[in-house]
C-alpha cells in the first residue's frame, strides 16, 4: 500500500504477467472492434478503394428498414426460445441426473456427447433427419405439421433450428447445474424433510438459492449464444423460407460479403453489440437484486 | 527453479516480440503494395493459386485433369487449384482485405464483378488471343462498363425444362413449343396419374428467374426501372400474366412442392416420379448420378408463342487474373488461360465436367440436349437477373415469390410486393 | 422413515427415468442412423433407412480416404487446437493471477474490466475487421489463427479464473512469501496447482471451441486446402457431395470420429474436469 512507486521484482513480475494478454487482446480484439465501429460510419461497400464518412446515416436507414426489424424480431424469438429451452431442460436434466443411482456415468457421458460435435456437422445431420424422418412420423401419427421437413415451413423452421441448437447447447449448462447441486449441503434436505416440506418447496427454498449464481452464468451465456447465433440457421435453412429464420447473424454475413453493404453490416453488428450489452447488464442487475445468497 | 523461471519469462517475452513484430509488419504493409499467392522459387518454377469457385465434384475433377495435362507441357508453372466452401463470400472478403488470388473464376456479367473491375482489381484481357475463340453471343454479355474484356468466359449455363423421354413416349406427348401446349401436356400426364411437373418451392429462386424471363419479355428491364423509381409492375399486363402462369404451374406440381428442395427435385425426376422439371444445367450431373440409365432431354420453357419465348442463359464461371499480381504470376495465369482456350482442351474439360463449353470448335456430347442449345444459339436468350439488378434485390425477390406461392396470395398482391421489395432494397 | 421417502419418490423416479431414456434416444438415434447409413449405398439407404446395413460396405470410406486429404485435415485441426491451448494456458492464468492479487490497484482494475468488455461483443463485430487486419499483417495462416484464438480466449478465461483465484485462501501464498519465494515461484509452484481444476475446465471448453470452429478458419485459412481443418472439410462436402447422402453420412462420421474417440477414452476425466471447475467457479 505504498503510495510511492518503488521498483520491485514482484511488481515487475505481475506487470509482465499481464502484458502478453493485454497486448494480444488490444491488437486482435479491441483494435478490431474500433475498426469495425469506424466502418459503420462510412459508406464502404467492401470492394471500392475509397469511401466517405457519412455519420449516422447507416444507423438511420437501418432503423427505417423493415427487413432489419423483421430480422431483430426473428432473432428475439430465437433467443427467447433458446434461453427458455436450454435453461428449463438443463435444469430438469441436472436434477434427474443428480438423483440417478445406477448408470450415472454412462448417462452423463451420453448427455454430454452432443457438446463434442461441431455445429456444422450437427446441422447437416439434423437436416437429413428432418428431411427423411419427419414426414414418416407425420404420416404415421397423422400430424399435418410434419408432412414435410419442418425446415421447409415458414411456420416451423425457426422452432426446428432452435431444437437442434438446444440439442447441443444443453450439455454444458447441465454440467454446471450438476456442479451447483452438489454444493447444496445434504443436511439442509434432511432437516426440511423432517419439517415435512414438499418436494416443490424443498426445490424452491433450498435448491434454488444455491443455483442462483449458476443460473446467472448460464443465462448470460445462453442469451449471448441466442442473439448471435449463426451456424445452425445458416447451415439448416440459410435464413429461409420466406425469411422465417433470417437471424441477424445471417443478415450481417450476407450484407458484408454478398450484398456489397460492408459498412451497413458493420452498423448492424454494432447495434447487436449494444443489444447484448444492455441485456447482459439488465440480467446481472436483476440477479443482484433477486440473488438469495448475496454472493 | 531459477531455470524454469528464466524459461517462462523468455516465453512471455517471445510472445510479446511476436505481437510487436506483427504490428511492425502491419505498419509496413499499409504503405506498401499488396503481393500475395504466388512465389517464384529458386528453380524458376512459378506457383500460382487458382481460386476456383465451383464446388461440384465433376467440375473440380475436370479442372484437375486439365491442370495435370498443362503441367506436363509447362513444367515451370504450377497451378494450385483452391476451392473453398461459400466461395463467393470468401472471395469478397479477400478482395475487401486486399488479398486477391492471382487467378480466379468469377461471374463477369454480375454487378459485383463490374465493381471489382471499376476499382482496378482485375487485369484487362482485351486483345489476348483467347478472347477471339469465345462464342460471340456469350462474349457480348461480358464486357465491363468501359467496353473492355476482363475474363475468359469458359462455359454457359441455362434454365430449361428437363423431360423424361420414356414418360413422354409412353403417354404420347410431343415436346410442347407454346404455353398452351405445355399445359395440355400437363393435363395429359395428370390424367394418367403421372406428376406433370416437380417444383421445389424451398429453392424457388431459379424457378422464379426462369419463369419470369420466359413469360415476361423485357421483364427484367422493367424491374430495373422499378428500382430507379420510374415504373411499377403492379397492373403491368405481362407481369399479371406471369403471376397467373406461375400459379397455374403450381396446380400441376407435386403435392409436397412447398417443402421440396432442388436436390429432392433432381432425385424425384431421376427416379421417374415426375415427367418434367424446370432445372438449371448444373442439375444434369446429379440426375445422372442418381440414375445413370434415365433418358432425358431438354426444351425451352415455352411462352405463348415460340417468338416470345426467351431462355435464361448466361456465362457460367469465367477466368480472370488479378491486376495486383506480380508480373510473373500474371504471365503464368495468362499462359494457363491460353491453354484452356484451345478447342481440344476445352472439349476435354466439357466432356469431363458435363458443362456446355463456349469455346468455338467444341461440340456438346449429349444429343438429347442439343435441340435446346441450338435454340439458345439462335439468340432468344436473357442473362441471369443479377447482371442487371443488384443481387440482394434478386434474392429478396425469391422470398417474395416463395410467400406468393406458399401463402396463396393474389397475383395483384404479389406484384405489389415485388414493387415494394425492389424499392425498399434499392433505397438501402 | 425410509419407506415414506421411497413412496414419495416413486412417481418422480418413473418420470425421471422416462425423460432420461427419451433423451438418450434423441441423442443416440441420429448418430446411430449416421453410422448405419454410412455403410450403405444410396439405393439401399433409400429402401431401408433405419435398418442395419445388409453387409458392411466400406466403399464410402475407401472413397473418402482415397482422396488422401483427410489425415491432413485431422493433423491441422489437432495441431491448431494443441498450440492454441498452449497459448491459452500460457497467457490466461498469468494475467488472471496478476489481476486477482492486485485488484486494489488502478491498472489492474482497468485491465480487468477492459478484458471483460469482450463478453458483450458479438463475434460479428470483429469478424470483418479481423479478416482485414490479418491480411494486412500477412497472418492468413494457422499461425495467425492460433494467435487469434489466444487473444479471443482471454475474455472467458479471465472471467472464470480471476473469480476462482480470489476465492482461494491467501494464507499459503503468504507463508511461501515469508519463506522467501518470489512472485513467480509462488505462481509457478503453488497457484498453477491450486487453479488446476478451473484451468482444466477452461482448457476443455476452449479445446472444443477451437476444434469445432468454422467461421474463423473459413475466413483465415482459405488460401489453400492444405491449411484446412475438419469443419471446413465437412462444410465443403455439402457442395461437393450434395446429392450422395450416404457418402455425406460417411463424411459426418469421419469428421466426428477423432473427437468422439478422445471423448470415449477420456470422458470420465472430461466430465469430471468440467464439473470440478464449475463447482467452485
Amino acid at each position: 500500500m505504498n503510495k510511492k512507486i518503488v521498483f520491485s521484482w514482484d511488481r515487475l513480475t505481475y506487470f509482465l504477467f499481464s502484458l502478453p494478454a493485454v497486448i494480444l487482446y488490444s491488437f486482435f480484439f479491441v483494435y478490431a472492434v474500433i475498426v469495425g465501429i469506424n466502418y459503420s460510419f462510412t459508406d464502404w461497400n467492401g470492394i471500392s478503394k475509397s469511401y466517405n464518412y457519412i455519420g449516422f446515416d447507416n444507423y438511420l436507414s437501418l432503423f427505417k428498414n423493415p427487413n432489419f426489424w423483421q430480422s431483430l424480431e426473428v432473432t428475439g424469438k430465437y433467443a427467447l426460445m433458446l434461453v427458455i429451452g436450454v435453461m428449463a431442460l438443463s435444469l430438469i436434466l441436472a436434477l434427474s441426473l443428480n438423483s440417478l443411482k445406477r448408470f450415472k456415468t454412462f448417462t452423463k457421458s451420453v448427455y454430454f456427447l452432443p457438446a463434442m460435435i461441431s455445429a456444422v456437422t450437427l446441422s447437416l445431420i439434423w437436416d437429413q433427419m428432418f428431411y427423411r424422418i419427419a414426414p414418416k412420423i407425420g404420416e404415421a401419427l397423422n400430424i399435418a405439421a410434419l408432412s414435410q421437413s419442418p425446415l421447409a415451413s415458414p411456420k416451423y423452421a425457426l422452432i426446428a433450428i432452435v431444437l437442434v441448437n438446444i440439442w447441443q447447447a444443453v450439455a454444458l449448462p447441465t454440467l454446471i447445474f450438476i456442479a451447483g447441486l452438489q454444493s447444496v449441503p445434504d443436511e439442509l434436505y434432511e432437516s426440511a424433510r423432517i419439517d415435512g416440506a414438499s418436494t416443490f418447496k424443498r426445490f424452491r427454498f433450498i435448491t434454488m438459492p444455491f443455483l442462483v449464481p449458476t443460473i446467472t452464468v448460464n443465462m448470460v451465456l445462453a442469451i449471448k449464444a441466442g442473439v448471435t447465433s449463426f451456424d445452425y440457421a445458416y447451415t439448416l435453412t440459410g435464413g429461409g423460407p420466406i425469411k422465417a429464420s433470417n437471424l441477424i447473424g445471417i443478415m450481417i454475413y450476407n450484407d458484408a460479403f454478398q450484398n456489397m453493404k460492408f459498412a451497413m453490416a458493420n452498423a448492424e453488428s454494432v447495434v447487436l453489440f449494444v443489444i447484448i450489452a444492455v441485456l447482459s447488464f439488465v440480467q446481472i442487475w436483476l440477479s443482484r437484486k433477486g440473488g438469495v445468497n448475496g454472493k | 527453479m531459477k531455470k524454469i523461471q528464466f524459461t517462462l519469462i523468455c516465453l512471455l517475452l517471445a510472445a510479446f516480440t511476436i505481437v510487436a513484430a506483427g504490428c511492425g509488419k502491419a505498419a509496413n504493409n499499409e504503405s506498401g503494395s499488396n503481393s500475395n499467392g504466388g512465389k517464384a522459387s529458386g528453380d524458376g518454377v512459378v506457383k500460382i493459386e487458382f481460386f476456383q469457385q465451383q464446388g461440384e465434384e465433376a467440375i473440380q475433377s475436370a479442372y484437375k485433369a486439365v491442370i495435370e495435362d498443362f503441367s506436363k507441357e509447362y513444367p515451370n508453372i504450377k497451378i494450385e487449384m483452391n476451392t473453398v466452401p461459400d466461395s463467393v463470400k470468401v472471395l469478397t472478403a479477400r478482395v475487401a482485405s486486399g488479398d486477391i488470388p492471382p487467378l480466379f473464376t468469377d461471374w463477369p456479367t454480375q454487378l459485383q464483378f463490374k465493381e471489382k473491375v471499376k476499382n482496378g482489381y482485375i487485369e484487362k484481357l482485351s486483345g489476348q488471343p483467347f478472347i477471339e475463340k469465345v462464342n460471340k453471343s456469350y462474349l457480348a454479355m461480358t464486357p465491363a462498363e468501359d467496353g473492355e474484356y476482363y475474363s475468359l468466359p469458359y462455359a454457359r449455363n441455362y434454365m430449361a425444362v428437363y423431360y423424361n423421354i420414356d414418360l413422354f413416349e409412353k403417354n404420347n406427348v410431343a415436346i410442347p413449343t407454346t404455353y398452351a401446349e405445355f399445359i395440355e401436356a400437363c393435363k395429359k400426364f395428370a390424367a394418367s396419374g403421372v406428376t406433370p411437373l416437380y417444383l421445389p418451392i424451398k429453392d424457388v429462386g431459379h424457378i422464379f428467374q426462369a419463369t419470369n424471363i420466359a413469360y415476361v419479355p423485357g421483364g427484367v428491364e422493367e424491374m430495373v426501372k422499378v428500382a430507379k423509381g420510374e415504373a411499377q409492375v403492379e397492373n403491368n399486363p405481362a407481369f399479371l400474366a406471369f403471376g397467373n402462369k406461375l400459379n397455374e404451374l403450381f396446380t400441376y406440381a407435386n403435392k409436397d412442392a412447398a417443402g421440396a428442395s432442388t436436390a429432392m427435385m433432381q432425385e424425384a425426376f431421376a427416379n421417374g416420379q415426375a415427367a418434367m422439371i424446370i432445372s438449371g444445367s448444373y442439375g444434369r450431373g446429379n440426375i445422372k448420378l442418381a440414375n445413370p440409365d434415365l433418358k432425358f432431354g431438354a426444351f425451352p420453357l415455352p411462352n405463348d408463342t415460340q417468338e416470345t419465348t426467351n431462355v435464361l442463359s448466361g456465362v457460367n464461371a469465367a477466368l480472370s487474373v488479378s491486376a495486383k499480381a506480380k508480373p510473373e504470376e500474371k504471365e503464368a495465369a495468362i499462359t494457363f488461360i491460353n491453354y484452356l482456350a484451345r478447342p481440344e482442351v476445352a472439349q476435354k474439360w466439357s466432356d469431363l465436367s458435363g458443362e456446355p463449353s463456349i469455346i468455338e470448335g467444341t461440340v456438346y456430347d449429349d444429343a438429347n440436349l442439343k435441340p435446346l442449345l441450338d435454340f439458345i444459339d439462335k439468340g432468344q436468350v436473357h442473362d441471369w437477373m443479377a447482371s442487371t439488378i443488384p443481387s440482394n434485390i434478386v434474392t429478396e425477390l425469391y422470398s417474395t415469390t416463395q410467400a406468393f406461392l406458399l401463402e396463396k396470395q393474389s397475383v395483384e398482391k404479389y406484384l405489389q410486393n415485388i414493387d415494394a421489395t425492389i424499392k425498399l432494397n434499392a433505397a438501402n | 422413515m425410509k419407506l415414506t421417502i421411497k413412496a414419495e419418490g416413486l412417481g418422480w423416479r418413473i418420470l425421471r427415468n422416462v425423460v432420461l431414456v427419451l433423451g438418450i434416444i434423441i441423442i443416440l438415434g441420429p448418430l446411430y442412423l449416421v453410422l448405419v447409413n454410412s455403410f450403405k449405398t444410396m439405393p439401399e439407404a433409400g429402401r431401408n433407412f433405419f435398418a442395419l446395413p445388409q453387409s458392411l460396405n466400406f466403399n464410402n470410406y475407401a472413397e473418402l480416404l482415397s482422396k488422401g486429404e483427410y489425415w491432413g485435415y485431422v493433423w491441422n485441426t489437432t495441431y491448431i487446437t494443441f498450440f492454441s491451448i498452449l497459448l491459452v494456458v500460457l497467457i490466461n492464468p498469468t494475467v488472471s493471477y496478476a489481476i486477482a492479487r492486485n485488484s486494489h490497484k488502478t491498472y489492474y482494475k482497468i485491465i480487468y474490466f477492459y478484458l471483460l468488455l469482450g463478453l458483450f461483443v458479438p463475434f460479428q463485430v470483429i469478424m470483418l475487421p479481423l479478416t482485414k487486419i490479418m491480411t494486412g499483417i500477412q497472418l492468413l495462416n494457422p499461425f495467425g489463427l492460433i494467435i487469434l484464438y489466444g487473444a479471443l480466449s482471454l475474455t472467458r478465461g479471465v472471467f472464470l479464473l480471476v473469480n476462482y483465484i480470489q476465492q482461494m485462501p491467501a494464507e499459503i501464498e503468504e507463508a511461501a512469501r515469508i519463506d522467501g519465494c518470489s512472485t513467480f515461484q509462488i505462481y509457478y509452484s503453488i497457484i498453477l496447482r491450486l487453479i488446476a481444476p478451473m484451468l482444466v475446465t477452461l482448457v476443455i471448453m476452449d479445446a472444443l471451441w477451437f476444434w469445432n470452429d468454422f467461421m474463423l478458419p473459413l475466413l483465415l485459412l482459405n488460401k489453400a486446402k492444405e491449411f484446412w481443418t475438419l469443419p471446413l472439410f465437412q462444410y465443403n462436402f455439402k457442395t461437393e457431395y450434395s446429392f450422395n447422402y450416404t457418402m455425406a453420412f460417411t463424411s459426418y462420421l469421419m469428421a466426428m470420429l477423432p473427437i468422439i474417440l478422445v471423448y470415449a477414452f477420456g470422458q470420465k476425466h472430461i466430465i469430471a474436469g468440467l464439473t470440478e471447475g464449475a463447482v467452485k467457479g
